[in-house]
């Protein structure tokens, strides 16, 4: 509890804002799964926004929908328990004469095929071993030849159309889609979900969601957004699973309502685990949305839910079949893995769980025959054990750290004496007031505070993110001075325009100490979020939607997530000062450019304080 | 929004299925931008739009099961 205010800290340094990538994993999305619940149902993480991979793609698309991860997993232990095969249905419509078990034969012919060829290679060719090794690769790759030509010309083995309208049933089902959204047979697309939160609201809201697909006909990996118009039209549970379609195994899919077209296969095949795709430019196209650009500038941890290989011994590489095992492991996935655990190592305030395979207790990467109810749970909550001991070693960090508030108000009260020495005002003149504002969750507190006394406004708190000039200074995520002698004078006399001017409550209004003339908010940027811009082009060209009669938005180069409002506001009397009255004015005089040089140093000592240190990149770099 | 706003579509397909309007703005060809809100700037002070944060939030504790 800070003295001055009574606020209870812990409200807003429980912020655990985070948005959440799920990698590709075959049947270890069960695992993935127990990780995500542990995430979000147990270390209270808020999913901001969610991404994922083939069967992370699955996992994020029915938590998108509004599926918690235990409903998830009770929902895949029901279809197990009421028909076995029900996980190896979704693989269907199976062509006639053909089903998992076949499939299932022809991987053992495969794998007898590549023993006798091993077998022929490690004997000389004086050997009797040698040719009957030979024989047998010869007969083996005949008969396999005539089993697999269909589905070489198929380009794989299973459609997967069972597995779409599942996802779509359960897509329904989770955001509890009203009847008549779509036409008959019709798959839910992006739009329908767009169109339902537009229509209804808060209650229909879905955050952004990322699914990567590779699109083969295009040679490159598409990230399939619900944030983005252009792939509005594109059914979800067709881009799951086009993003789940490990070649082969399954047909490609194709995706004609993405903006070109193409193919699509398996996004593990490009990237497996897309956590780079809540890097800098997701927060920027996210500001570009008109339906989500409110959350731009909003802090988030990321969090990485993987499994991976476990530790291998040295290869010797004098043998030459490890060697060419070893070159063939890495050109068929392990140097993508390599890549993108460098990449992952490079994200900011990030959290990454990853599990060795051999803790899953799961079966081989495809195997599903062998997901029974008991294995499903089993699998599951081995993945919520190992994320909740990651998350229980580190105390569940947030996106504050825990400051003494002394601290910051150190910092308010150096910031005001700062002011007061280089202006050469007299506080009793110019009674100078110095807060900080936290966002939590939808609203704006007060919560650290320097001069504020017993003021009747020193617990303020804002029902919104755009009220006040504190509000429209975390909106705009710019500097913003005001003169509050004006604004009174507003609302005394023009109060329809003053309902205009700011949008606040007047009784909220009436808290703010009487005898204020002057105020100034400065954003405190997170300090991992944070990049400088030219804004003057753009300011030029938006100026109408910056300027009031009684406030001005101050240029700034600064843009990025924010952690707070830094506030000033001064009593003083403008003729006394010499000071402009208009803001419009008074905002290029030296000493108020002086001030705002100050609360800027300081804001930025501030988002310091408040941040919470994470390993990789940012602070903690 | 004003009520022609409200009557237009929010999406508009051609043939193929791809979008090509947002509120009855055409999109640039292979871009999307800012439209439905129409020209305010991704900085500008804007009311009214508080809910999303709301949503985003009813949406966390709906996941988290409470």
């Amino acid at each position: 509890m800070t003295p001055e205010t009574g606020i209870t800290v812990p409200e807003f340094e429980s912020n655990r804002d985070a948005v959440i990538t799920i990698q590709g994993g075959g049947v270890f999305g069960l695992t993935l799964l127990g990780q995500l619940q542990a995430v979000v149902e147990k270390h209270r993480y808020a999913p901001l926004a969610l991404a994922g991979t083939s069967a992370g793609a699955i996992v994020a698309a029915l938590v998108w929908s509004g599926m918690r991860p235990s409903e998830i997993r009770d929902e895949f232990v029901s279809m197990v328990k009421e028909d076995p095969d029900a996980l190896v249905s979704l693989l269907g419509p199976f062509p006639p004469g053909f089903d998992f078990d076949a499939f299932c034969r022809l991987k053992e012919r495969a794998a007898e095929w590549v023993g006798a060829l091993d077998v022929s290679s490690r004997h000389r060719p004086w050997n009797p071993r040698h040719w009957l090794g030979a024989a047998r690769m010869i007969g083996g790759a005949a008969g396999l030849r005539r089993k697999l030509q269909r589905h070489v010309e198929n380009r794989g083995f299973f459609s997967g159309s069972q597995l779409e309208r599942k996802i779509d049933e359960l897509l329904r089902r989770g955001a509890r889609i009203p009847a008549g959204v779509t036409n008959p047979g019709e798959l839910l697309r992006f739009r329908h979900f767009a169109e339902l939160m537009e229509q209804k609201g808060e209650d229909y809201y879905r955050p952004p969601l990322l699914l990567t697909a590779t699109n083969l006909t295009r040679q490159r990996l598409e990230v399939i957004s619900s944030v983005d118009a252009k792939y509005m039209n594109v059914p979800v549970a067709k881009a799951v699973r086009a993003s789940a379609g490990f070649p082969v195994f399954f047909l490609p899919r194709e995706l004609p309502e993405c903006p070109d077209g193409g193919w699509f296969v398996d996004g593990g095949v490009v990237s497996n685990f897309p956590i780079w795709a809540f890097s800098d430019a997701f927060r920027y196209k996210v500001q570009k949305s008109p339906i989500y650009r409110r959350l731009t500038a909003k802090p988030w941890i990321r969090i990485g839910l993987r499994v991976v290989d476990d530790a291998r011994p040295l290869l010797d590489l004098r043998n030459s079949s490890a060697y060419f095992r070893s070159l063939l492991s890495m050109l068929t996935g392990n140097a993508r893995n390599e890549l993108e655990e460098i990449l992952s190592a490079l994200a900011s305030r990030s959290l990454v769980v990853k599990q060795p395979r051999s803790s899953t207790a799961g079966p081989e990467l495809l195997d599903i025959r062998r997901l029974d109810a008991a294995k499903i749970e089993e699998m599951v909550a081995k993945g919520f054990a190992f994320a909740d001991d990651y998350l229980g070693e580190r105390r569940s960090p947030g996106v504050y750290a825990k400051p003494p508030a002394a601290l910051i108000e150190r910092e308010l009260g150096t910031l005001v004496e700062r002011i007061l020495g280089l202006l050469k005002f007299e506080q009793s003149a110019v009674k100078l007031r110095a807060n900080v504002f936290i966002p939590v969750e939808d609203r704006l507190k007060l919560v650290f505070s320097c001069n504020m006394d017993d003021d009747d406004d020193r617990t303020m708190e804002f029902p919104d993110l755009e009220s006040g000039l504190t509000g429209f200074c975390y909106s705009s995520r710019r500097p913003q001075v005001c003169n509050l002698a004006s604004v009174a004078a507003l609302r005394q006399n023009n109060p329809g325009e003053y309902r205009n001017l700011f949008g606040m409550d007047p009784t909220l209004q009436g808290r703010v100490r009487q005898d204020r003339s002057w105020l100034a908010t400065v954003p405190i940027f997170d300090p991992y979020e944070v990049r400088f811009v030219q804004q003057r082009q753009q300011l030029q060209n938006n100026s109408p939607h910056y300027e009031g009669r009684s406030y001005h938005g101050v240029e700034a180069d600064t843009d990025g997530a924010i952690l707070g409002i830094l506030t000033l506001d001064a009593g003083w009397d403008y003729d006394t000062i010499g000071l402009s009255p208009d803001p419009d004015i008074h905002f290029r005089d030296p000493r108020v450019e002086a001030i705002l040089v100050l609360m800027q140093t300081a804001a930025m000592s501030l988002g310091k304080l408040l941040s919470e240190v994470f390993p990789g990149g940012g602070l903690g770099s | 929004m004003t009520e022609k706003e409200q009557q237009e579509p929010l999406f508009e397909s051609d043939e193929n299925g791809k979008v090509t309007h947002v509120r009855g703005v055409e999109l640039p060809s292979g871009y999307f931008r800012t439209l439905a809100e129409g020209s305010l700037s991704d900085r500008a002070p804007s009311k009214g739009s508080t809910w999303i944060i709301r949503g985003a939030y009813k949406f966390a504790r709906r996941i988290q099961g409470r």
